[in-house]
Parts: C-alpha cells; structure tokens; sequence
C-alpha cells in the first residue's frame, strides 16, 4: 500500500507524520530540535517542488510511505489523484492520502512561512520546529489512527530502506526526478507550451 | 453551437466542490480516452502531482498527454460566471457564458484540430 502524507508546503507536519509513521521520530515522547533537523526532508522543500510526491521509505509492514505538498488545496489534490486511481483502476486499497494540514498550528504556519517562503531559515526553522513539537502528540495519534487504519502493525516501525542524502541538497535523491527547473529555487516564471508531453 | 449543445456537457455546469475532478467525455476517432480537468492557480503543480502519480504507479509517462488550453477567460465569460453565482441572474449569465465561449470557439477548435493531426507543440 502506498500512504501520502500531505500538507500545505510537503516541508515540515507531512514529513514529521511520515517519520514517525516510519520510526525515524519517537511516538512516545516529543524529540528535541536536533532530531527534527536531522530528517531528511524537514524543512527542505522548495516552492517549484509542490506537487511532487517523495518517497520517503518502507515501513515494517512493507507499505510505500510518501508525502507532497499540496499548497493549501488537499481537495483538489485528491480529486486529482483519485480520478487518476480511476483512469487507471488502481484500487482505493492501493492508496491512503492523509491530510497532515489539520494538525498545524499557527507558530509552524509562521516559522514554515519566514523559512521557506521568505528564505529567513536561521529565523524560521527554530520557530517551526518549536510549532511542530507543539503539535507533535497530534500527529503521533494521527500516524497511530493511520496505522490503525491500514491492518495495524506494531507502532515499532523501523526503516527498511534509506538511501543516501546529499548534505548540499537534502531531500533531493530521493525523489524519483528533479525538481522543475532544474537546480534553480525559488520563485521563476513558468511559460507553459499549450501541449505539455510527459518526459522522464 | 446551440446553448443546448453546450449545457448538455458534463464539464460545463462543475462547481467548486468537484474542482481536480477529472471527467471522461469519450474516445476519439483514434481510440484514445479524452478526459477534461479544471483547476484554477499553478498548473506546475497538477503536472508535477501528474507525473509523480505515473511514476509511483509505474506507469509509462507517454500514457498520459495533457493539452493546456491557455485560453484566459474572455469579459463574457467572467460576466457570465458572476451572474451565474445568483439564481436569479443566472439565466443572463448563461448567454454571457455562451457569447464567451463562441468568441474562443474558433482558435479552440483549431487547438484540438492540431493535437489531432499531430502538429501540437512539444516542449
């Protein structure tokens, strides 16, 4: 089974929820800030990446944890997915999207706000982190539910697969492409062709 | 086009509830599937979340052709639109959105024409 975890920016309450479901965070205590800046993906993703779903690893039960950012719009987002689930048939078994987006409180929409979009990281990701700590019980009883939810296997999940992460560019070898635009971050100008062919 | 022909499409009267919904019309001359999906804002992003989906389900990324229609929404089809949201009104609205939609017919329909015969722009 393949679980997204989805919020608003895929950078800070998917990735953590997507963590603790693979045991790389504790679901009995709130860790420290180190530990949350240890993560791969925490903090990481950059706007021109939305949308975009990240392979994060495999659970013990041997199910495809993800997360991606939907940018505010989680209904759009599974419309989107579950009409191509149809267009496919891929069987509603298959998948399990979460939206982690009830869990923020406003201190991560601050701090995620001034790291990510402003570009303040020294500023922004102490704040976020303290927000995400915040909420961080909520998000463990919302990985516990999901994990109810999908057969219940032991809440010991350990990581079976994780690859390498470049220190430069976190996060980024594990996508299964890179980013649009290439190493480019940031806000650029998107001229869009009127017939848009898929390339891997 | 009469107005008849154009309420009758299943895309035409969708409401913010369904918006990402993808709606199949049909199959072309050719046996390809025809689907339409509306979404307002950044279309990177539907394309990326596109895209991720094939390659998580393994999917062949030439399976999947989208066609942006660029046509912004003409003064018709904004009048019509906002009359449209009042019950009242929403008669007058409808053939603001019908005079919209002749207006953009002709370019739409050579768009579709070139993507049949293969002369669409790739990028």
């Amino acid at each position: 089974m393949k679980i997204i975890y989805h919020c608003y920016g895929g950078a800070h309450s998917s990735v953590t929820a997507a963590s603790i479901h693979l045991g790389l965070l504790p679901a009995d205590h709130v860790p420290g800030l180190k530990a949350f800046w240890e993560i791969p993906f925490y903090d990481r993703q950059e706007n021109d990446e939305h949308g975009h779903i990240f392979f994060m690893g495999l659970d013990k039960a041997g199910n495809e944890i993800f997360f991606s950012a939907c940018r505010g719009r989680p209904l759009v987002f599974e419309n989107i997915f579950k009409s191509l689930a149809g267009i496919y048939k891929i069987s509603p078994e298959e998948y399990l999207l979460v939206d982690v987006m009830k869990n923020v409180n406003w201190t991560m929409k601050l701090g995620g706000y001034l790291s990510r979009r402003c570009g303040f990281i020294r500023i922004g990701r102490p704040i976020v982190t303290l927000g995400t700590q915040a909420a961080y019980l909520q998000l463990v009883d919302l990985v516990r539910k999901v994990i109810k939810t999908i057969g219940g296997h032991s809440e010991e999940n350990i990581i079976l697969q994780r690859q390498q992460i470049s220190s430069r560019r976190p996060g980024r070898r594990n996508s299964f492409r890179l980013p649009a635009g290439g190493e480019r971050v940031g806000r650029q100008r998107i001229v869009e062709p009127p017939f848009y062919k898929y390339k891997q | 086009m009469a107005g008849s022909e154009l309420w009758s499409l299943p895309f035409i009267n969708i409401n913010n509830k369904n918006e990402g919904e993808i709606i199949t019309l049909g199959e072309d001359g050719q046996g390809n599937k025809i689907f339409a999906l509306s979404v307002q804002g950044d279309r990177e992003l539907i394309n990326r979340l596109i895209e991720s989906f094939l390659s998580i389900f393994k999917h062949a990324p030439d399976d999947l052709h989208i066609v942006n229609i660029r046509f912004r929404d003409n003064g018709f089809l904004l009048a019509g639109r906002i009359l449209c949201r009042a019950a009242f009104f929403a008669p007058l609205g409808r053939l603001f959105v019908l005079a919209g939609v002749k207006k953009i017919y002709g370019p739409l329909s050579r768009l579709v024409n070139d993507q049949k015969d293969g002369k669409g722009k790739l990028p």
